[in-house]
């Protein structure tokens, strides 16, 4: 689990284009706009279109993760982790 | 010792491994040949666990591995393409793999290597050497090169032959590549991909009665 950290380096990609979506959600909820649900949706769905396309490429580097003992369901997990964790907070916030 | 049998492999209904059988022993490395797409790293990707196979038996001293071999931590590979990221450096990969780093400089003393320097900030050739070094230096128990040779220097290959004949005293060390010559000169124990099958080699003159290499190349 140590390692775990490596996965937020990993899914750089994955981590900008969340963050896009948390600030389209955070307008969305200040100007009223009914695109929450999507949004969400989005957020959840991602991360398993960016772990599939990965596990697809021959030249993927999740031969790093798996070298350093990480299995697939952990990195599937830290990747919604990462992508969603953001939401939850902002249901507070808002 | 790894011992892996009855490998079966499908790509769509096109069958690549008919139960392929492969013994590596601690103290000896064991080398893997076969022509191009005959399944050599679809072989090495499914021992590691990276691939799903239809049948599988793994086995490691006797005992049967169930789950991924690399979820048990005993095994690195290597695949074909380098694989570390960019933004690692490699201080901080060899501190990952559990190398010191005064084995690295000793290893790379006629290079400039900065321990600081990012993997992607090296070249093909620089990347590929350090990724090999890596590999075959941790303290894992079993380790899975795929075409360690490929994209090295000559005085780099003969380095990384040494350093095989090093490691191979405590590791199970199982190595594929295209050259021929250099997987002959480097293995104890053969195997040849063969129409799907693999077949013991005992001796380098069957490997032109297999027909994978032409006649009198080894004279």
């Amino acid at each position: 689990m140590r390692n775990s950290i490596y996965v937020f380096f990993y899914a750089k990609e994955l981590l900008i284009l969340t963050s896009f979506l948390t600030v389209c959600y955070v307008v969305c909820k200040l100007s009223q706009l009914p695109l929450e649900p999507l949004i969400v949706a989005a957020k959840i769905v991602l991360p398993l279109v960016f772990y599939g396309m990965k596990k697809m490429s021959d030249k993927s580097s999740l031969y790093f993760l798996y070298n350093l003992g990480m299995r697939d369901f952990v990195i599937v997990f830290w990747l919604l982790f990462l992508s969603t964790i953001d939401l939850i907070l902002l249901q507070f916030i808002f | 010792m790894l011992e892996v049998d009855n490998i079966e492999k499908y790509f769509g209904d096109v069958q690549i491994l008919y139960g392929v059988y492969l013994k590596a022993e601690q103290g000896k490395v064991t080398g893997i040949l076969g022509s191009n797409g005959c399944g050599k790293s679809t072989l090495l990707k499914i021992v590691f666990g990276a691939m799903k196979s239809k049948y599988k038996l793994i086995k490691v001293d006797g005992n049967i591995i169930q789950k991924k071999l690399y979820a048990t931590g005993l095994v690195k590979y290597l695949p074909q393409h380098n694989f570390i990221p960019d933004f690692m450096s490699i201080r901080k990969a060899l501190q990952l793999y559990k190398i010191e780093e005064t084995d690295f400089q000793d290893f790379f003393i006629e290079d400039d290597f900065e321990l600081s320097q990012k993997f992607g900030h090296l070249s093909g050739g620089q990347r590929r050497i350090v990724e090999v070094f890596l590999t075959l230096k941790t303290p894992s128990r079993i380790i899975l090169l795929d075409e360690p040779f490929s994209h090295i220097a000559p005085v780099q290959i003969e380095a990384i032959k040494a350093l095989l004949q090093t490691e191979k005293q405590h590791k199970i060390i199982v190595v594929t590549d295209h050259y021929y010559r250099d997987i002959t000169e480097v293995s104890d124990s053969i195997y040849l991909i063969k129409n799907g099958s693999s077949k013991h080699i005992q001796n380098l003159t069957e490997l032109e009665d297999y027909k994978y290499i032409s006649e009198g190349s080894l004279s």
